[in-house]
């Protein structure tokens, strides 16, 4: 772990919607939860600076749209994420059920270099309401099926393993950081531009 | 005030007498009124509005027969105070409840509610206003028009108008602005003398337009002389075919014929022409049609794919728009996610007042279509596009709204309204066309989340077998 350029963790919260994203996004950065619900339309993010490992990073987090009617844009944005946080609501076994093709999807549109070993956290949200559905169990064994996707339950209403998730999260994506460049001198950010990059050519197909 | 009630003895029967007898309360209030305090100026105005109002009505739309009985809960006239209005306006808003949709009855009721509303409104400002200059510039509300005094030859546009002639809507004669008052409407510019106000038949264009929503779609609906009695379809003046002072003259709009007042032969483009046969030559159509037009030209109503799907394969200029007004669609939905571009009020500041351009691209408007046709529309579109593009292309957060085509996994990123690029109708994925291609038009991601659904079915399926012989055992024998 020597010197390293990037100190931008770019990290994407996935989940159905309703499940509380946005809400995890707001306790974490701005300490701050509300009960009315508002969907997220399209994509948005917060940064927040953290102290990983004795080292100060620039978190971003992005939030995401859960609802299908506003997933109307793309998601270019998913290319160069450091680290992928999977939500899902403790009282709505549909949304846990959900994980596997948010984590299918994400893994397709990010295109990452290893995706055997990306990082993924799982987060079993609103675990202060009285009606609990999926068992810590059951998305323990999901988790461990996954390669070991560390899990927690929190309450972004309370508050609860909010903090320790997402320390967790800049964790692993730091780490995630560090296996790439060993595997592979880090290339220069994905620069999003369509001037820059191939003209059009549909030669350079990979298919 | 005389010469209201001189428009008034030309009336027949009952009506005539009510009106009458209402004018005397009308003019006995007045006088009690003055001295004690300063006259409810509009009163007077809105209630000889309210009076002529029905009375044109009566033959624009009669009164229908089922509700003779309520008339007198419905009409007021000059000693109407605030409290017979609100009263009125209670009653006729029942009325309206109970009758059957789509009804004459229901028509008139509304019109008349309407009518009363307004009456009501123009009470209560003249009382907050209390002032003898409400007088003056009162507006009328007649048939639906909103008549306010008419200045051609004001401070402001002399030079322009000086030669310029006025005739009146109603007697077609000149108006003499210096020596003879006039009035034009609001809603539909109907201009008129101020001796012919209470006489005036036409219906305020604005209420047809608002009634009918929709342009006559039937190319010059003829229904003959015949079946209008050889009466002119408006004034009702018989129709003779030796006289060319009442000769019939047919409105193309309509297909109706009138008489030389109320068709002066303008010359006008016609909506179910343009419609059905692309056909933008003008064409001769009564005043009440060309009024109605003008008020429709600036509507987004007609669906013109709906209307006439063949016509974007014959005219190529209106295949262009269609194709920019879809990418400017897609545009939109970045630009209404995108906090800078809110910020900086770029649709606003781009579309103006047709915005309706982007929002979806069903709807055309009667200029948009005349656009199309002299090439002003796609280079209009063809500017915001490019507007569009720049912001787009240039920021952070709608780039990262971008697509990346999953096919090629290049990492050049694709917009919907990107040339070359084609979407999924199904799942909103894009791809490049060429990778479609490739993959025979079948989309990844469709297929992925049928596997999914498959998937989760079997899933629930099994589960379900393991519950029910569980907790109902009784079920499997």
């Amino acid at each position: 772990m020597a010197t390293r350029k990037k100190s931008l963790l770019k990290v994407i919260i996935l989940g159905d919607s309703s499940v509380g994203k946005t809400s995890l996004m707001n306790q974490y950065v701005n300490k701050r939860f509300s009960n009315q619900y508002k969907a997220t339309i399209g994509a948005d993010f917060c940064t927040k600076e953290v102290v990983v490992n004795d080292r100060v990073v620039t978190m971003q987090i992005w939030d995401t749209a859960g609802q299908e009617r506003f997933q109307s844009l793309g998601v270019a944005f998913y290319r160069g994420a450091d680290c992928c946080v999977l939500v899902y609501d403790v009282t709505a076994p549909n949304s846990f059920k959900n994980l596997d093709s948010w984590r299918d999807e994400f893994l397709i549109q990010a295109s990452p270099r290893d995706p055997e070993h990306f990082p993924f956290v799982v987060l079993g949200n609103k675990v202060d309401l009285d009606n609990r559905q999926v068992s810590t169990r059951r998305a323990q064994q999901w988790c461990q099926s996954k390669n070991d996707i560390p899990y927690y339950e929190t309450s972004a209403k309370e508050g609860i393993n909010v903090e320790m998730a997402f320390q967790t999260i800049a964790k692993n994506a730091l780490e995630q950081e560090a296996e790439a460049e060993v595997i592979n001198d880090f290339p220069d950010q994905i620069i999003l531009n369509s001037q820059n990059n191939r003209p059009g050519n549909p030669d350079n197909c990979q298919c | 005030m005389s010469s209201w009630r001189d428009s008034l003895t030309n009336i027949p029967g009952t009506v005539a007498n009510f009106i009458n007898e209402s004018a005397s309360t009308a003019s006995s209030y007045l006088h009690s009124q003055a001295s004690t305090r300063s006259p409810t100026p509009t009163a007077t105005v809105g209630s000889a509005s309210e009076e002529s109002a029905p009375q044109g009505e009566y033959k624009a739309l009669p009164i229908p027969a089922s509700l003779v009985k309520e008339q007198w809960r419905l009409i007021f006239t000059s000693d109407a105070n605030l409290q017979d209005l609100n009263a009125a306006i209670a009653h006729c808003r029942d009325l309206v409840l109970l009758s059957e949709e789509c009804s004459e009855e229901r028509r008139w009721l509304v019109r008349h509610l309407v009518d009363l509303r307004y009456s009501l409104q123009e009470l209560e400002e003249a009382q907050a206003l209390a002032s003898d200059v409400v007088l003056m510039n009162a507006i009328k509300a007649v048939v639906g028009h909103h008549f306010v005094p008419h200045h051609p030859h004001g401070r402001k546009n002399r030079l322009q108008v000086a030669a310029k002639r006025f005739y009146c809507d109603h007697c077609t004669a000149i108006i003499w602005s210096v020596v003879q008052a006039s009035y034009i409407c609001s809603d539909c510019g109907y201009l008129v003398h101020q001796k012919c106000i209470d006489n005036v038949k036409r219906v305020c264009a604005n209420v047809l337009v608002s009634e009918r929503q929709h342009p006559i779609s039937e190319i010059c609906p003829e229904i003959g002389l015949a079946a209008q009695n050889y009466k002119c379809a408006e004034c009702e003046t018989l129709l003779n075919l030796k006289s060319s002072w009442i000769e019939p003259r047919l409105c193309d709009y309509s297909g109706l014929y009138y008489c030389p007042s109320c068709n002066w032969n303008d010359n006008c483009f016609v909506p179910a022409r343009i419609i059905h046969n692309w056909d933008f030559s003008p064409r001769r159509v009564s005043r009440a049609a060309l009024q109605e037009i003008r008020l429709f030209l600036d509507r987004a109503l007609i669906r013109l794919e709906e209307d006439n799907p063949k016509l974007f394969v014959f005219v190529e200029k209106l295949c262009a728009v269609k194709k920019l007004r879809q990418n400017l669609v897609h545009m939109r939905h970045y630009l209404a996610a995108c906090k800078l571009a809110m910020e900086q009020k770029l649709v606003e500041q781009q579309m103006a007042g047709r915005r309706h351009l982007a929002q979806s691209n069903e709807f055309y408007s009667l200029s948009d279509l005349t656009q199309v046709e002299s090439g002003a529309l796609t280079e209009f579109l063809q500017g915001v596009f490019r507007a569009f593009g720049d912001h787009i292309r240039s920021c952070d957060m709608c780039l990262a709204k971008a697509y990346i085509c999953e096919i090629c996994s290049n990492n050049e990123v694709i917009f919907p309204f990107d040339d070359g690029c084609i979407k999924c109708d199904q799942c909103n994925s894009i791809y490049h066309r060429v990778c479609l291609t490739r993959k025979n038009m079948i989309c990844p991601k469709c297929v992925r989340i049928q596997e999914r659904r498959l998937q989760l079915d079997r899933m629930n399926s099994t589960e379900d077998a393991k519950v029910v012989p569980e907790g109902h055992p009784d079920v499997v024998e």
